[in-house]
């Protein structure tokens, strides 16, 4: 995988992220299940590989995994407290 | 909440992203590794400066590749611009760059994003930092900021490893003569001409472009994660609130 134009953030991955949640998910913060920080979804780190995994800017720690699971399609795991709004 | 009021009201039909086939109206190299591309959307819902695109380029064997590009116009401008630098082994770019033209079409959805923003209602004062192809997102509040005869107080910090690589060189000069502080950092600078920095953004460096935390300024920082790390640590070691230091990173400095 080449390292081309990528955004390695969670506003990099809100148009993945877009085809799942139908608000802008950005903006919304998230409260980490480890550190208890608080952070915007966009301030997240994202990392690209098979799927994409989401972690704490503070702690590292995850907060979103997304892939695709043999026979179950899509997966997505959220970790933490997400602020909607 | 009030951001999400504030693009709802800007962006009132703005539904499920859809991919949209756009046109390419305007193809240009923006420096000897960047290509600027100007896109017709139809039905485009509109933007807020800092916002993205996902672009999808999709083979005759159906093979798709996906990037995501910050949008570079502002909202007021006419066709959607993105800035794209060329990676020379990479999937997407050099067909950007290189093969597409104008009047050829070009897949996209959006806009994208809502934390990396910033409209003039927010106002001032505007503190960007950027790091390479991580101006793209800032020119778009820059060209925001003028398209609306603001005043707000704007400073921009710019780190690029030469002259030569510095996007929008004319366009910046403009807008420093329009009241924009413009500071360059070039790290890799080795002409005799250059008098100014040429070391990674520090302490020093921050403080003659300001301003204090105390004058409480929107700060947005772009650019490779490095970068974005060290700037973003280094202004709130200053005082500056984390919730008022927004970034976005790109990949690696090739990115």
């Amino acid at each position: 995988m080449t390292s081309e134009g990528f955004h390695l953030d969670g506003n990099g991955i809100a148009g993945t992220l877009g085809e799942i949640f139908s608000m802008e998910i950005t903006s919304a913060e998230r409260i980490c299940q480890t550190c208890g920080t608080r952070s915007a979804i966009g301030a997240h780190r994202a990392y690209q590989g098979a799927g994409i995994a989401l972690r704490c800017p503070h702690c590292g720690d995850i907060a979103a995994l997304l892939g695709t699971m043999g026979d179950h399609g899509r997966v997505l795991e959220l970790r933490g407290r997400w602020v909607l709004g | 909440m009030e951001r999400t009021t504030l693009l709802e009201r800007l962006a009132p039909h703005r539904g499920p992203l859809v991919w949209r086939a756009g046109t390419v109206i305007e193809h240009h190299q923006e420096t000897h590794d960047a290509t600027t591309i100007v896109v017709d959307v139809p039905d485009w819902p509109g933007h807020l400066a800092g916002m993205h695109v996902d672009v999808r380029l999709t083979a005759e064997d159906g093979y798709e590749a996906q990037r995501s590009y910050s949008i570079a116009s502002a909202p007021e401008d006419t066709g959607l611009a993105i800035t794209v630098k060329r990676i020379d082994d990479g999937e997407v770019s050099p067909y950007l760059a290189d093969e597409l033209g104008v009047g050829d079409p070009l897949e996209l959805r959006g806009p994208i994003g809502g934390y990396f923003t910033w409209h003039l209602d927010q106002g001032g004062p505007l503190l960007l930092f950027g790091g390479g192809s991580g101006l793209v997102p800032l020119m778009a509040m820059i060209r925001h900021r003028r398209r609306e005869s603001s005043k707000a107080d704007t400073r921009l910090l710019l780190s690029a490893r030469t002259l030569a690589d510095v996007l929008y060189a004319d366009e910046l000069t403009r807008a420093a003569n329009e009241g924009v502080a413009i500071h360059y950092t070039l790290t890799s600078e080795i002409s005799d001409q250059w008098k100014g920095w040429t070391r990674r953004v520090d302490a020093e460096m921050l403080a003659v472009v300001g301003p204090p935390p105390v004058a409480h300024p929107l700060i947005f920082v772009c650019g490779p994660t490095p970068f974005v790390e060290s700037v973003a640590n280094q202004l709130v070691s200053l005082g500056h609130p984390p919730e008022r230091v927004r970034t976005e990173r790109f990949g690696p400095t090739g990115g």
